[in-house]
């Protein structure tokens, strides 16, 4: 959060994720190795950096296509919710994982040329107009900038200083990057290749991931659009006994954000959705001892006027509430950032 | 995310879905053209 930071803030978790990362890249570029050289046809033979090349590619690839499905499961799902707050570990093993790849090519294709090895793996396949034997390294050059920059400013300490909109507008660049690498596959190693299996997975991955982005993007469209019952600026959120304590209804207005309408026990408060840190939906977090908890990466606000606790500074808008008869109603107006709100009470039904 | 930032994300995901597929059945015409071409070229140099 803004108030300071620690280079490294180790926890159990964070450390058995990173174990698992780690076994299972080693697992995959194992079992990739292990498959194309059981694979490899009469008369072809891989040397083991040729090997290496394609299973440390293909790893970054796979990391990427796992990455890029995280953000869309977690909204499908909250059992996905925790692989969001490590993302950054992948991110940053995709980026490694694809720089071995790159210096490999580099060391293997060209660094016998007579010009610096860089620039020969520019310069020494000039037909950018051609699609058969199409310089395909520039493609994966790109994407591989592109993961240098988003591993670069991976830390919290980019966020805070960069702001939370232009953080996510750079990291919006692993979008472009994800089309590059696909392009980069097709136009290389699905060409070089016998078979039609490079060709098959890496049109399985795009089409996932840009299938999983798709659905989960259209069906928040849809409920940005959905009118809910209105009255003078009141949204009508639902029964107060509907909403699970700790837990929260998010309703849409027609203009404006989205609202997460929160109880705490006999409490009804209102918030802004969008956490400050990197826009995660609150209202699909819970309340613990007081606050509410963002699901992505644990940023806390009160409730009752929309403040990070001391000693941290983030706010977000608060929103007034209404009971009636047992219906829970929210002001469309949002409140300045960390104005405070008197909670709206639910009064106990008498059997 | 804000409104903005949902509907930004989404046309951002319709081009690239779009640009994706087009790359892949690209390259995969390209691979069977070739396929093809040497398949023929082959063919021309078996002695008769």
């Amino acid at each position: 959060m803004s108030h300071g930071y620690r280079m490294v803030q180790w926890t159990p978790f964070k450390k058995s994720f990173d174990l698992v990362l780690a076994a299972g890249v080693a697992s995959f570029i194992a079992a990739f190795v292990f498959a194309a050289s059981a694979a490899q046809a009469p008369g072809e033979s891989f040397t083991p950096i040729q090997l290496a090349i394609r299973a440390f590619g293909a790893a970054a690839f796979a990391l990427l296509t796992l990455i890029l499905c995280i953000g869309p499961l977690a909204r499908l799902s909250p059992r996905f919710t925790p692989l969001l707050y490590n993302r950054r570990h992948l991110g940053v093993t995709c980026f490694l994982l694809a720089l071995i790849h790159a210096v490999l090519v580099v060391i293997w294709y060209h660094s016998f040329s007579s010009v610096n090895p860089l620039v020969s793996l520019l310069v020494s396949n000039p037909r950018y107009d051609a699609l058969q034997g199409f310089p395909f390294e520039a493609l994966g050059l790109g994407a591989l900038v592109i993961l240098l920059v988003l591993a670069v400013t991976s830390h919290d300490f980019w966020n805070a200083n960069l702001g939370p909109v232009a953080w996510k507008t750079i990291h919006m660049g692993v979008y472009a990057a994800y089309p590059l690498l696909v392009g980069h596959i097709v136009l290389g190693a699905v060409q070089a290749e016998r078979g039609m299996v490079y060709a098959g997975f890496t049109a399985a991955s795009a089409a996932l991931v840009a299938g999983l982005h798709l659905w989960t993007g259209l069906r928040e469209w849809g409920s940005d659009g959905a009118r809910a019952e209105r009255e003078e600026g009141w949204i009508e959120v639902g029964p107060a006994a509907a909403i699970a304590d700790g837990r929260a209804r998010i309703v849409a207005p027609p203009q404006g954000e989205r609202i997460a309408v929160f109880r705490d026990g006999d409490k009804i408060f209102a918030i802004a959705n969008a956490c400050r840190h990197q826009g995660g939906p609150l209202g699909e977090g819970k309340i613990v001892d007081g606050c509410v908890v963002c699901p992505w990466h644990g940023f806390q606000y009160r409730p009752q006027d929309g403040c990070s606790p001391p000693p941290y500074t983030e706010k977000v808008a608060t929103y007034r509430t209404r009971i009636v008869a047992g219906v829970v109603y929210v002001h469309e107006e949002a409140l300045a950032p960390g104005t405070p709100v008197e909670p709206s009470i639910i009064v106990a039904e008498r059997a | 995310m804000n409104r903005a930032q949902r509907r930004l994300h989404l046309l951002i995901w319709i081009g690239a879905a779009a640009a994706m597929a087009a790359l892949v059945v690209t390259g995969v015409l390209a691979k069977q053209r070739v396929a093809a071409e040497r398949g023929a070229w082959a063919q021309q140099m078996e002695p008769r």
